[in-house]
């Protein structure tokens, strides 16, 4: 059966990285010594258009650090799919904004981490990365390209929101924020705690209430949330349950394909160099933990949840890491309320 | 997706279309659990430690939920409802039947990764 293709494929062009940051979920650093070749790459541009992908976000490791990302990236354009550039805004010369400029992406997003040079730098592993990062993010301000920043969160930086705010009100950037996970680098004492993700659904529901989208456009990772009883949407569209292989599709530097990349290796469901991507997309079996689930696979608190035909059990990646298993995921708004609840008395 | 899957995109489309006291209205009728004082006392710190005042957690937790589905039971009311008015219009239109709509749950765009700036427009 021929498959709708994917909205957007995430694709992790190159593994090497010039930072160092403690929550890198594929622990990024040296290039991997298989990654995909120029011509390797520019054919899976072409490959995903013929699957019928919509977009493509290039992101890394720090993908401008490839040395052909120039040449993906415009093949990109030209066979007319949305590209995105996700990168940390450091050491982005002259040159490689000019380059950002010419491919014209849809979007280029940088990420901020702390409001204050000292922790921002202490979690991406670089003395003076914030400084760079932060002048990087007014010049694609400045230059009129849509930008975007993603803030990931763990219990370093929880209390730093407040501050990114005040750093991002009136620029017209879209903020995402997201919940790092125990992958790669991060270690589980440094995830948040079931009641800081509370706190952090607080943050984001009350800045979107309080601010205009004038003068912050704010949201919560599209994988953030799900059906609180009590906060308004943190999400600028409706969670549909985890998209992996369905919406989206995660591409690693050595043509490995998996349904989402927030998943880990065991997720890997195959590789362009051994089956073409048209093959390992349209295959039954590919992602048939989201395209194919039953009642029976999710876990109890959601098996006997109103929404559980919308979502399933929640994100993937959450729900393996912190629970062990597929959807169950704890990090569930509602579930959370119901336990807040219950230890109110 | 099925006509019992559109009930929820309706109402979010209510949402999304700055319909938000109609909205509101749906979800408060259909969802809404009050916020007893205790709950209310519960929450407060959370929100303090990320730096929100009292009242900004007030007045987040008294909007709208996040609900943008309605339980099964209202749904299959509604199904039953809108079936019927479908089929009485349909046979009178056109003496035939009803054909469902059955493409699979398809997200597009590319806010997987990243949400733009055009995301919430
Ligand atoms: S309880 Fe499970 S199925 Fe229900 S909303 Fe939460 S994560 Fe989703
Ligand atoms: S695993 Fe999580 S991040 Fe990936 S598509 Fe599913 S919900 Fe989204």
């Amino acid at each position: 059966m021929v498959r709708p293709g994917p909205g957007c494929a995430v694709w992790e062009i190159t593994l090497k990285c010039n930072l160092n940051c403690m929550h890198c979920g594929s622990a990024a650093g040296k290039a991997r010594s298989d990654e995909l070749t120029t011509d390797e790459a520019l054919q899976l541009c072409d490959d995903l258009k013929g699957i019928g992908c919509q977009g493509v976000a290039m992101m890394g490791g720090e993908p401008l650090l490839r040395k052909d990302w120039p040449s993906i990236a415009e093949r990109v354009r030209e066979v007319g799919m949305d590209l995105s550039i996700i990168t940390n805004g450091y050491k982005i010369t002259e040159s490689k904004f000019q380059r950002i400029l010419d491919v014209n992406p849809e979007l280029v997003t940088v990420s901020i981490d702390g409001g204050h040079a000292a922790i921002h730098d202490k979690i991406r592993g670089v003395p003076g990365s914030f400084k760079e990062v932060v002048a990087t993010l007014r010049r694609f301000v400045k230059s009129g390209l849509p930008t975007g920043v993603i803030t990931t969160v763990h219990k370093m930086n929880l209390g730093e929101l407040t501050t990114i705010r005040k750093l991002l009100l009136g620029t017209g950037v879209a903020w995402q924020i997201q919940m790092a996970t125990p992958y790669g680098r991060l270690t589980y004492d440094h995830v948040l705690s079931k009641e800081e993700y509370y706190s952090l659904a607080l943050f984001i529901a009350a800045t979107r209430k309080k601010y205009s989208k004038k003068e912050l456009m704010i949201a919560g990772a599209h994988d953030m949330g799900y059906f609180s009883r009590v906060l308004p949407p943190l999400q600028v569209y409706p969670w549909q349950g985890c998209q992996a292989g369905i919406s989206t599709l995660g591409i690693e530097s050595n043509g490995n394909i998996l349904g989402c990349l927030a998943l880990p290796p065991e997720y890997v469901e195959g590789n362009i160099r051994e089956r073409p991507l048209k093959e390992i997309w349209n295959d039954s079996a590919f992602s048939s933990y989201t395209r194919r689930v039953r009642r029976t696979d999710l876990g109890s608190e959601c098996a006997s949840c109103t929404y559980s035909k919308i979502c399933k059990g929640g994100c993937s990646a959450v729900s393996h890491s912190m629970a062990g298993g597929l959807h169950r995921d704890p990090y569930c708004l509602r579930l959370i309320e119901a336990e807040l609840k219950k230890s109110n008395g | 997706m099925s006509l019992v899957d559109m009930i929820p995109v309706g109402i979010e489309l209510l949402r999304l279309s700055g319909r938000e006291s109609v909205y509101t209205i749906l979800s408060r009728v259909f969802k809404a659990q009050p916020i007893s004082p205790a709950y209310r006392r519960r929450i407060r710190p959370l929100g303090a430690s990320v730096g929100l005042s009292e009242v900004e957690v007030d007045e987040v937790i008294s909007g709208s939920p996040n609900v943008t589905n309605l339980p099964s039971w209202l749904k299959w009311v509604l199904v039953a409802f809108i079936v019927v008015v479908l089929i009485l219009s349909a046979i009178g239109v056109t003496g035939s039947y009803v054909p469902w709509y059955t493409n699979p749950l398809y997200v597009p765009g590319t806010d997987y990764a990243s949400i733009r700036p055009k995301d919430f427009l």
